[in-house]
């Protein structure tokens, strides 16, 4: 028995359990914004400045997370690499969702063989790995985010039709959707204005899963030397880079690595407050 | 260092569990960065088998890259276009068959049918068997050069018994200290003891070459005695290794360059002589060893290791030299601007291009390039597979490429400079050509050692060096590491030989 007190502690300090609020989940996601748009210019020093004789450097005052082989300053890349990975993240997720939503709204409302057709172009398309097609876009345009943006949504846009989709078919069901529909209100007015606002909350507690499998997409991709050039403060490819000097120097893999665990654990947690608030997101879009 | 343990620790459990047990002492375990590849013939791979010291060759070279007998005793140029070797006796195969001029014939006859670049580094136009001792090999061209070329692991002489009923290449069979005997695909590859080898018997029974491409695993793997000798640790593990008491590092300056090489195409900012030169004075070489290769390096300015004795020592460099750089480009129509060089409004920035297949690439490439950003010259850098980049290269879309060669291979200047410069080279993708180069090197490899080769070769390396088609940057020191029970290795400087039967385990 370690100590009956601490138990009784326990036991009297009742921790109220109470549904977590949706708006935690949009102000985390707000505060990711703002890191991304700010971290970037509260770096102390240029990112890609070499100084050969303050190479390899341990934490200091002037250097508080050390520097790199070639004397680059840790913490200034690690903050510039915000307006990397995030960024080219949200832009797979806003494409993504994008066509999706297209796709999901028009599938779902118009049905029949328009809905068969559409699905079964969807399936199709997950059925291929998207970091594959990803490496296809990066051997073909060249390595840039942009492709790697490009080769992710190609194929990530299914995702979210799928789940559109099957939204769209339960929120047509109800009845103020077959009042405006009995009305003979205009297709695209259905689905913007009595379907689409229905769907926000979901797809919202969507995109944050989204965002973090992104994240680690683009790590991975870059840590193969294909999502951003070398030498760039790409928290992937910084890691890459930092693999050689890994036993002697482990702060310059630890730094961008717990970056990106950082950022993926926030965009879930986002993610879980928000489909708790506002309804749940499909299981399978949880990333681990 | 506990933290270093604890991270190495956690490393082996992910990468090397479970641990086989540590081997016999008359059985090496080497990890090696690349695949032996025994089965397969083709390309650089092959030179596993002279690494592995399967196969000898007919010539071989020494630690002070001298030419030594091989499977050849001795031999001479009997006209400018003939050579006699005589061959050594008593010697078999490792499937009982007599070595002899025939069989010699037969494998280097293989060799160049199998492999389209053996044919290019050898120049024979026949070979014949004059007796059972004696081979008489002509050469399509005066060719002092042969005895080296000879020492190249891929003309190692392989027995009938390789080959299938077609021709086509099987298993090497060889006359080497050992013989294979094993190869699992990505894992490893076994060779074992030949007992009627025509040397001094080797001391190991063994030698297992495992494949962990890894650089931090194969380290590890060597620090808990999983492997005895690791090939290629990372530099910044060679000072851990260097300070551990169960292992030993050897290091030695081997064949091996490190350089930058120029598309000199006219459109190209690096198509004016004078930008090229710049570059070549703006980066301190000692820098570049330094940050990249943590000090495990030579700093270059010439195209051959001074540590071989290949070319003159007069032949003339590029030294550090910022503000006679600075002057060449304002020479050259450049304005600095911000402290970025600058021409008509457009920064100079230039298409830099490597591969990150070997790891020290990237290393050398951000180095070089962030040493030009600090004088003023931008970079785009395309990091790709090295046949990827080969692309982007042959298509010229390129203002440099930096790569890895070993120039002093076979301890003779012809190979590299002749492949890789002369203006009628497959290799030769800077669009270069100079006719003074040319005929220089078309010379060099007909000349016997002596004055007039030494000159020849100076001549041919002024006209390298004063269009500045390079950018030598380091000169590769080979480096190894071993268990403490490992005795009698050595470093080889050609970078293709790892002299096992030399070695033993005895622990202290």
């Amino acid at each position: 028995m370690r100590s009956d007190a601490s138990l009784r502690l326990v036991r009297r300090v009742r921790v109220p359990v109470r549904r977590p609020r949706p708006s935690a989940g949009l102000v985390l996601l707000l505060a990711m914004a703002l890191l991304v748009v700010v971290a970037p210019a509260l770096a102390p020093y240029d990112p890609s400045a070499t100084r050969f004789l303050d190479r390899l450097e341990g934490p200091s005052l002037a250097h508080p997370l050390g520097t790199d082989p070639l004397g680059r300053d840790t913490l200034s890349r690690l903050l510039t690499g915000f307006g990397h990975t995030p960024v080219a993240a949200a832009a797979v997720v806003a494409l993504s969702l994008l066509i999706g939503a297209a796709v999901g709204l028009v599938s779902g409302l118009a049905g029949g063989a328009v809905d068969r057709v559409l699905m079964r172009l969807c399936e199709g398309v997950l059925t291929v790995p998207a970091l594959a097609v990803a490496l296809i876009v990066a051997g073909v345009l060249g390595v840039s985010l942009t492709a790697v943006v490009i080769g992710l949504s190609a194929v990530h846009w299914a995702e979210y039709a799928r789940v559109i989709r099957n939204m769209t078919l339960a929120e047509r069901a109800r009845t103020h959707v077959t009042a405006a529909v009995a009305l003979g209100a205009h297709p695209v007015r259905i689905a913007l204005r009595h379907v689409a606002p229905a769907l926000f909350g979901p797809v919202l507690a969507l995109a944050a899963f989204s965002f973090a499998w992104a994240v680690l997409s683009f790590a991975g991709l870059s840590f193969l030397g294909l999502g951003s050039p070398p030498g760039s403060p790409e928290w992937g490819a910084m890691i890459a880079e930092a693999r050689t000097h890994m036993r002697s120097h482990p702060l310059l893999v630890v730094a961008p690595g717990l970056a990106i665990a950082g950022l993926v654990l926030a965009a879930n947690l986002a993610g879980d407050l928000l489909s708790d608030g506002l309804g749940r997101a499909p299981d399978h879009f949880r990333m681990p | 260092m506990i933290r270093s343990r604890a991270l190495a620790a956690l490393l082996l459990a992910t990468i090397a569990a479970p641990l086989p047990a540590k081997a016999a002492d008359d059985t090496l375990v080497v990890g090696t960065m690349w695949e032996s590849l025994p089965l397969n013939m083709g390309a650089r791979r092959s030179r596993f088998f002279n690494e592995s010291e399967i196969l000898d060759t007919l010539i071989k070279l020494d630690y002070d890259m001298n030419l030594v007998p091989g499977l050849a005793t001795a031999w001479e140029r009997t006209s400018p276009t003939t050579w006699r070797f005589t061959l050594r006796d008593g010697v078999t195969f490792h499937d009982g068959t007599p070595f002899n001029a025939a069989a010699a014939k037969l494998s280097l006859e293989r060799v160049i049918a199998l492999l389209p670049y053996a044919a290019d580094l050898l120049n024979i136009e026949t070979i014949t068997a004059e007796d059972p001792e004696t081979l008489v090999i002509e050469t399509s061209e005066p060719f002092a050069a042969l005895p080296n070329q000879l020492t190249d692991a891929i003309t190692g002489i392989y027995a009938a018994s390789s080959f299938d009923a077609d021709g086509k290449f099987v298993k090497p069979v060889g006359t080497g200290p050992f013989e294979f005997t094993e190869y699992a695909k990505q894992q490893q590859t076994v060779t074992e003891r030949f007992d009627d080898y025509w040397g001094e018997a080797p001391a190991l029974e063994k030698v297992v070459y495992r494949f962990i491409p890894d650089h931090n695993a194969r380290t590890i793997a060597l620090e808990t005695g999983e492997i005895d000798l690791a090939i290629n640790p990372l530099p910044a593990d060679v000072k851990r290794l260097e300070a551990n008491d169960d292992t030993t590092v050897y290091a030695e300056p081997s064949a091996g360059l490190y350089y930058g090489s120029f598309n000199v195409a006219e459109d190209r900012p690096t198509g004016d002589v004078r930008v090229r030169q710049a570059i070549n004075m703006m980066i301190d070489r000692g820098l570049v060893v330094d940050a990249a290769l943590e000090g495990v390096g030579l700093p270059a300015t010439h195209f051959f290791s001074p540590s071989f004795g290949l070319v003159p020592e007069t032949a003339p460099s590029y030294d550090y030299d910022p503000d006679a750089a600075a002057a060449l480009l304002e020479e050259a129509g450049y304005a600095k601007v911000d402290g970025v060089w600058q021409k008509d409004g457009a920064p100079l920035t230039l298409r830099v291009l490597s591969y990150p297949t070997r790891t020290e690439m990237p290393l050398i490439t951000d180095a070089m390039t962030a040493l030009l950003a600090e004088q003023g010259v931008m970079s785009d850098v395309g990091m790709f597979t090295f046949e990827g980049m080969m692309e982007f290269v042959k298509a010229g879309d390129y203002d440099i490429a930096v790569v890895f060669w070993t120039p002093e291979m076979t301890g003779h200047p012809d190979l590299h400079l002749k492949s890789q410069f002369h203006s009628a080279a497959g290799l030769n993708d800077t669009n270069w050509a100079s006719p003074v180069f040319d005929a220089a090197v078309d010379k060099g490899r007909t000349l016997d050692p002596g004055p007039e080769r030494d000159a020849t070769y100076l001549e041919a390396l002024t006209a390298l060096h004063d269009d500045a088609v390079v950018i030598p940057l380091v000169h590769k020191v080979y480096t190894a590491a071993a268990r403490s029970e490992v005795k009698g290795f050595r470093v080889h400087p050609s970078g293709f030989f790892y002299d096992l039967k030399s070695v033993s385990k005895q622990a202290d």
